[in-house]
């Protein structure tokens, strides 16, 4: 990161960590710390599907792994938080290479459709194994997270977790994608061929991308189920999986700061909605099929598109 | 023996609603080698189509069922018009990004029409109206109700139909042409617009028509379309994506092979079942059965 | 065949057959450090299933490729770019919505140690490896011309450019037996004769080169050495002088040129 990206990255954190102190409420917060923790799963997503050319409609199904791994290991066994993110993180990369490795050969519709089957699965898994699970009723009073000795049971205090994970988070992905190596991501998307070509191991640059996204879909995961401190399988379904890829799209897919953005769009968007009532849901799917055909690049990546014909104007 | 029978009368009821989804799936991905994800809110628009055409307006199950149809593809060629030819024209120059953005819309578009059946009809199921004998058919101790016989036979008519149609007729031909190759089928005369507003409307009016059968046999909901658009792609797979002849035998295995293991395992693990076949043929035989591999040369 | 010692690529007794039809039957040749080498022929001869071949893009049926002492055959694609044979495409496969420089700085990690948890974490080596990419791409895209448009997507560059760029990208994988197919194609005369310089400024630097080209001129001016390809056969090799007068050459391409 250059100096400029380095001084908007903390103007940023600091002005999000002053949020709390201006008298927002709790449910104000907590709206917030869900853009956070939506920002985390669609960076790894959009590595995955808006840099590396693959699809996936099965991502709930690693963020609700790491949802239950960390519920369940801090509630039943009364594991500390980190253990329990720690593991929820890994637990989500094991199964991201399970899956990923066989639907390397699997492109497009095809493999949106195996990963809408994947993620079916882990619901149904979800519901039927109910020594584990709780079964449809989930798990409730899941312990607020700690870290060495100190509690985040405030709105205030979870938020200011989270703030910490995502900056974290933005932090290992906007190096990775501004470095050379994230050059590498592109060039499978744009032309595979070449890609391998040039030297680029095409298998292993897709696993790796698809590794990263469940890494941070599972840490996302481990968040929400500490936040809301209660998980059921119906949160986790194939329309959460919609809604990550949907926030990649109408952030920009393939730029740095869509998910940042389409998080933000797509979360204060539905709270907005709200007031229509029973109309929301409705206007939300026209205002995603208008979204498609004037703003294809996303917001992010429309106002790319406007800078750099504005600078070429004045050129 | 008498319990798998039963069930395969079952298997077979269901397995042609799961071919005319796979059907659906296989006109749009034949002819645009797209994947329309709103063909289970069209379905689900069949569904209470047919239950309002029949017990508001008191129509017979057949009348029904062709007001149905075209009334589903009129809406399948309005979103050609509307959602999809915007973005084709936008966006003809990067196929990846086109295919996402396809997908995307045809999100939106499913999200709009499950919320619109959820103003219009409620949010609760809808029982379909008796319109059939309530009588069921009984032999040698199997009974079977009699709308599995007019599901059945409805489906087999309509695909008979949509043969009839593609083989014989001027629009088909047309259809076939330019599902082949495009600037070939142009060059030939063919309006490649109008026949993407067919196949649109070809593959809403069989996904509309299969949902009304399902509605026939149990009842309507506002999101029954996401159950079963995974089902009818299975089969599609199953049969071979993007074949007319595949998607009827992908569609009639997989409904025998659900009733199966509901006969002799559980009916716990009915839905396990096509998620597991879709894993594996994705994995092992993603062209089908009927499908030959294709080698792809670099 | 000549199969002397010292040669950089020998190709011997290739063969590949699509669906029955025999693309490439028993073509053998070798290649020596430091030659530009063309290889020639009709359309449909097979000389770019021969490029395939040699860049594991596609695997023999018979026949083995010899490249500095190992066997490629049966090696992915990105394992003989590893080893040091670098491609440019028929079609131009620029990676299109990445800058000029994006697209030099994926070839320049064919060589690369860097690891995906250094690139996140920002380690001191890849900063310090990326300062040393930098130089490299500077010093390439001085050499074809492409300084000015290092910012440009590649899709806005010109054909000729957009060419140029991908043979400076293949440069930037550090290979040292390049294979140019058909870099002129559709370019204008002045653009053939900067092609041509680069050419031999690249044999100059110490890459060797294997070259599909149907501008006759270019050929002639810049080969040490012509292997001629018709119906999948090797029909001739030797020096351009050579070429020149023989005739089953004559032949081949007066029975296609009508």
């Amino acid at each position: 990161m250059t100096a400029r990206h380095k001084g908007w990255f903390i103007f940023v954190v600091l002005a999000l960590a002053v949020v709390p102190k201006l008298g927002t409420n709790p449910y104000a917060l907590h709206v917030l710390s869900l853009v956070g923790i939506y920002a985390i799963v669609t960076m790894g997503l959009n590595l995955v599907f808006g840099y590396t050319g693959q699809i996936s409609l099965g991502h709930a199904a690693y963020f609700a792994v790491g949802a239950y791994t960390s519920g369940i290991l801090t509630l039943q066994l009364g594991a500390p938080f980190a253990v329990g993110m720690i593991a929820a993180v890994a637990l989500a990369v094991v199964l991201g290479l399970l899956v990923g490795i066989p639907s390397l050969k699997l492109e497009g519709s095809y493999l949106a459709m195996a990963t809408i089957g994947f993620g079916e699965i882990v619901k149904m898994l979800l519901v039927n194994w109910e020594h584990v699970t709780g079964g449809p009723a989930g798990i409730s009073r899941i312990p607020h997270p700690g870290i060495l000795g100190f509690t985040f049971n405030t709105a205030d205090a979870k938020f200011y977790l989270i703030l910490t994970f995502s900056a974290v988070a933005w932090l290992l992905y906007a190096n990775l994608l501004m470095s050379h190596y994230g050059t590498r991501f592109i060039a499978v998307r744009d032309s595979a061929k070449a890609a391998a070509g040039m030297g680029i191991d095409v298998r292993r640059t897709k696993i790796q991308a698809f590794v990263f996204s469940t890494a941070y879909a599972g840490m996302a995961g481990a968040l929400y189920a500490h936040l809301n401190r209660y998980i059921a399988p119906d949160a986790f379904h194939l329309g959460e999986s919609i809604n990550f890829l949907l926030i990649v799209v109408v952030g920009g897919m393939g730029t740095l700061l869509g998910p940042l953005m389409g998080s933000a769009i797509i979360v204060y968007l539905r709270e907005s909605l709200l007031v229509l009532k029973d109309y929301n849901m409705l206007i939300f799917g026209l205002i995603l099929m208008v979204l498609m055909v004037f703003m294809p690049r996303g917001l992010v990546g429309s106002a790319q598109l406007l800078v750099s014909k504005w600078r070429r104007r004045r050129a | 023996m008498l319990e798998a029978i039963q069930q395969a009368a079952t298997g077979l009821a269901i397995g042609s609603v799961y071919a005319l989804v796979a059907l659906a799936f296989s006109v749009t991905v034949r002819a645009l080698n797209q994947i329309n994800f709103a063909t289970g809110e069209l379905f689900m628009l069949g569904a209470y189509l047919g239950i309002t055409l029949t017990a508001t307006i008191g129509f017979p199950f057949w009348v029904a069922v062709i007001a149905t149809a075209i009334a589903v593809s009129v809406i399948g060629v309005l979103f050609e018009k509307i959602a999809y030819r915007p973005l084709f024209r936008a966006n003809a120059g990067h196929p990846g990004r086109l295919h996402i953005l396809i997908i995307c819309s045809t999100i939106g578009t499913s999200i709009f029409l499950q919320n619109a059946a959820m103003l219009i009809w409620g949010a609760q199921a809808l029982p379909f109206p008796k319109v059939f004998d309530p009588e069921p058919f009984r032999f040698q101790g199997i009974v079977i109700p009699v709308e599995y016989f007019w599901v059945t036979g409805v489906a087999m008519v309509l695909m008979g139909a949509l043969n009839v149609f593609l083989q014989g007729t001027w629009i088909g031909k047309g259809l076939r042409a330019a599902a082949q190759d495009r600037e070939t089928a142009a060059l030939m005369g063919v309006s490649l617009p109008a026949a993407d507003s067919w196949t649109f409307g070809v593959s809403a009016g069989i996904g509309a028509v299969g949902g009304l059968l399902i509605g026939a046999m149990s009842f309507a909901y506002p999101t029954m379309g996401a159950a079963f658009v995974l089902k009818g792609f299975t089969a599609a797979i199953m049969g071979g994506l993007g074949s007319i002849r595949g998607a009827i035998v992908g569609g009639f295995l997989l409904g025998l092979a659900e009733s199966l293991v509901i006969a002799f395992i559980s009916s716990v693990y009915k839905d396990v079942v096509a998620f597991a076949l879709l894993l594996v043929f994705l994995q092992f035989r993603p062209t089908g059965l009927l499908l030959k591999p294709v080698q792809t040369r670099v | 065949m000549a199969t002397a010692q010292g040669m950089m690529l020998e190709v011997s007794a290739l063969a590949k057959n699509f669906a029955g039809v025999a693309a490439v039957s028993d073509v053998s040749f070798g290649v020596s450090e430091g030659e530009i080498v063309s290889l020639i022929g009709p359309n449909g001869a097979g000389k770019t299933s021969v490029f395939n071949m040699i860049t594991g893009f596609y695997s023999p049926d018979t026949g083995s490729i010899q490249y500095a002492g190992c066997e490629l055959r049966g090696l992915e694609p990105f394992r003989i770019a590893r080893l040091g044979v670098a491609r440019t495409f028929q079609n131009l496969e620029l990676f299109r919505d990445m800058t000029v420089e994006g697209n030099m700085q994926v070839a320049c990690q064919c060589h690369s140690p860097i690891s995906l948890g250094a690139a996140m974490f920002r380690s001191a080596a890849v900063r310090r490896r990326e300062t040393e990419d930098a130089e490299r791409i500077a010093r390439l895209v001085d050499a074809v011309g492409l300084r000015q448009q290092l910012g440009s997507m590649a899709s806005q560059l010109s054909y000729g450019a957009q060419r140029r760029l991908e043979i400076a990208r293949a440069m930037a994988t550090g290979a040292r037996l390049l294979l140019l197919d058909e870099p002129t194609a559709g370019m204008s005369p002045a653009e053939v004769d900067e092609i041509l310089d680069l050419a031999k400024k690249v044999r100059d630097s110490g890459v060797t080169i294997l070259l599909i080209e149907h501008n006759m001129n270019l050929v002639m001016r810049v080969s040490d050495r012509i292997i001629v390809m018709d119906h999948g056969m090797k029909i001739a090799d030797g020096e351009p002088a050579q070429i020149r007068r023989d005739a089953r050459v004559r032949q081949a391409y007066l029975g296609t040129a009508g």
